[in-house]
């Protein structure tokens, strides 16, 4: 069979079968909008740990000269002697602090910048605002207090964090996002495939004589499959089209919205990220659509 | 061109075979007709032919496959050296006249060309040329069935199954019918009609196959030799005549 002859074959069947057409596009547009939710959700965490995540356990923030409220910093920015004292009860630690590395308000402004180049937070950064800090790497991050206890109100020190602790909430939130997509999406997909197979078992029978007489005639399997086979990776190429624009809408005016009303300190998925997601859609839209119709078709167009 | 040796068919094993020890021999060029009562088995015959089924034993040898021990994907390749016509038309209703004969070609994947030239051929072979642009609602029975004829040997069968083409049509359509395939016999093709006509089958006074109750009951062959007869259509010969003339003999009916 011959391109020319399969597309015309091909866009008569859609035209014939317009319903049947538009719920199988619909569907996966569905199924694949929640594949793709999770696999963006899963891109949010990974974004949002970045690199300091896994290896900082904590963060022993200096005082600045903004920092008057805090009665460790009484004396203003954190004396050399002060940063000095630090270091060495940080030393005296070990073995439960495993590292400690100082970066200085412009590091730490460089740093920041570097982070979360796509935040709109950058711009409002100075490093006036940024403190000087260290990077506790520990042990046994379990025993992060023993760090925050020691180390809160001691002269010089404005505030001792945990990464860990103030981004877990999101993490589970985007976890359970995530898992939910995973779910919805399965739940979708599996809709995807018995849709698909009783369109195609719909149309093998309303085309019963075509099929006929192509088997009769010594088409190859192949060729009988073809046409339905076409017909059903357009409508779910269609449906991942429509998906891939509705990631977007959601991600575009959904996620950035959520940052521009100050939705976290966290670096958030763009547009960008919807582009790497996309080509994945597409290529689940292909393999659900052939294999499923291909699989329906040996099984129930027996030639 | 078409051998059956011993060969049985049982569709379904609580019921009576299909068909019990069928044994012939059709050569190339030959005309033979399939005659017997409705439910004798000449369908079954045919769809053995085309290996829409599989005997249950004995061998068949078609265009020079033997179809027992044939692979699913050998299959195609036998069916393109067949053409079958059935009862029924099986035109596609949505498709032109010459939309439906091209349909096969392009199924083949021939070239457009090729298509081009062989269509308005394989139309005119059956008289329909100006009405190749109708639809199939648009034409008689009759004509419906020459189109159907002309869709069979466009890709020119080395043999074309009939199963009661004239099945139906009234006589003047049949007549038309017959006469198309007398046509298309001459050019070499090995025919097998399947019918119940028998003022037909006695005038045209070709090799007969009869069926009863899924055995072959009589092989008209006495020495037939599809060249050495070649009576016109419409002239009329009786099967007495025929029978003196080439000898008929009836099979041994086994119990
Ligand atoms: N697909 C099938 N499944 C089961 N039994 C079948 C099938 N096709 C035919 N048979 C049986 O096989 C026997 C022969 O049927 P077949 O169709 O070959 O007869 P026929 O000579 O063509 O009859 P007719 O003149 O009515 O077309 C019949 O008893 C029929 O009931
Ligand atoms: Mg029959």
């Amino acid at each position: 069979m011959r391109l020319r002859f399969l597309t015309s074959e091909v866009w008569q069947g859609v035209r014939r079968n317009t319903s049947m057409i538009a719920s199988v596009v619909l569907v996966s547009m569905v199924s694949l909008f929640f594949v793709g939710s999770g696999l963006l959700a899963q891109r949010q965490v990974d974004q949002a740990k970045g690199d300091w995540y896994e290896k900082v356990h904590a963060f022993v923030f200096l005082c600045t000269d903004s920092d008057t409220n805090v009665a460790s910093c009484a004396g203003g920015e954190a004396s050399t002697a002060q940063t000095e004292a630090v270091k060495s009860n940080l030393d005296n630690l070990r073995p439960l602090v495993t590292k400690v590395d100082y970066k200085t308000s412009e590091q730490a402004v460089a740093m920041f910048r570097e982070q979360y180049k796509d935040s709109p937070y950058v711009s409002s950064v100075d490093a006036k605002s940024m403190p000087a800090f260290y990077e506790v790497r520990l042990s046994d991050p379990q025993r992060f207090d023993e760090i925050a206890s020691g180390f809160q109100g001691m002269p010089g020190v404005a505030h001792v964090s945990n990464l860990h602790q103030v981004l877990a909430p999101f993490f589970s939130f985007l976890n359970m996002l995530g898992v939910g997509s995973a779910i919805i999406a399965g739940l979708m997909v599996v809709c995807s495939i018995l849709l698909m197979v009783t369109t195609i078992r719909q149309v093998a029978f309303t085309r019963r004589r075509q099929v006929g007489i192509m088997r009769l005639v010594g088409a190859s399997s192949a060729t009988i499959y073809l046409p339905f086979v076409a017909e059903v990776l357009i409508a779910s190429l269609a449906g991942a089209v429509l998906a891939s624009g509705l990631l977007w809408a959601m991600v575009h005016f959904g996620v950035s919205g959520l940052a521009s009303s100050g939705g976290g300190f966290v670096n958030l998925i763009g547009d960008s990220d919807v582009l790497v997601v996309v080509p994945w859609l597409f290529l689940g839209a292909f393999v659900l659509a052939v294999s499923t119709s291909w699989v329906t078709l040996r099984r129930y167009l027996k030639v | 061109m078409i051998r059956f040796d011993d060969v049985s068919l049982t569709y379904d094993k609580n019921q009576a075979p299909a068909l019990e020890h069928v044994s012939f021999n059709i050569a190339r060029g030959e005309f033979v007709f399939l005659v017997g009562a409705s439910g004798s088995g000449k369908s079954s015959l045919m769809r053995l032919m085309t290996h829409e089924v599989a005997p249950t034993d004995g061998e068949i040898h078609v265009a020079g496959r033997e179809l027992r021990n044939m692979p699913r994907r050998k299959v195609p390749s036998l069916r393109r050296d067949i053409g079958v016509v059935f009862q029924d038309f099986r035109l596609l209703e949505n498709k032109t006249v010459e939309e439906n004969v091209a349909f096969v070609l392009e199924i083949l994947g021939r070239r457009r060309g090729a298509i081009r030239r062989a269509v308005p051929e394989s139309l005119e072979l059956v008289g329909l040329a100006e009405k190749a642009k109708r639809f199939p609602h648009e034409l008689s029975g009759g004509e419906q069935q020459r189109v159907a004829i002309a869709r069979a040997v466009v890709k020119q069968p080395a043999i074309l199954l009939a199963d009661e083409p004239t099945g139906n049509l009234d006589p003047a359509n049949s007549d038309d019918v017959v006469g198309v395939l007398d046509r298309i016999n001459r050019t070499s093709t090995t025919l097998v009609m399947a019918t119940h006509d028998n003022s037909l089958v006695d005038r045209l006074q070709r090799r007969v196959l009869e069926m009863k109750d899924g055995r072959l009951v009589r092989d008209s062959t006495g020495g037939y030799r599809a060249e050495a007869l070649e009576p016109d259509l419409g002239e009329l010969g009786t099967r007495s005549a025929y029978r003196a003339a080439h000898g008929s003999h009836r099979l041994e009916e086994t119990p």
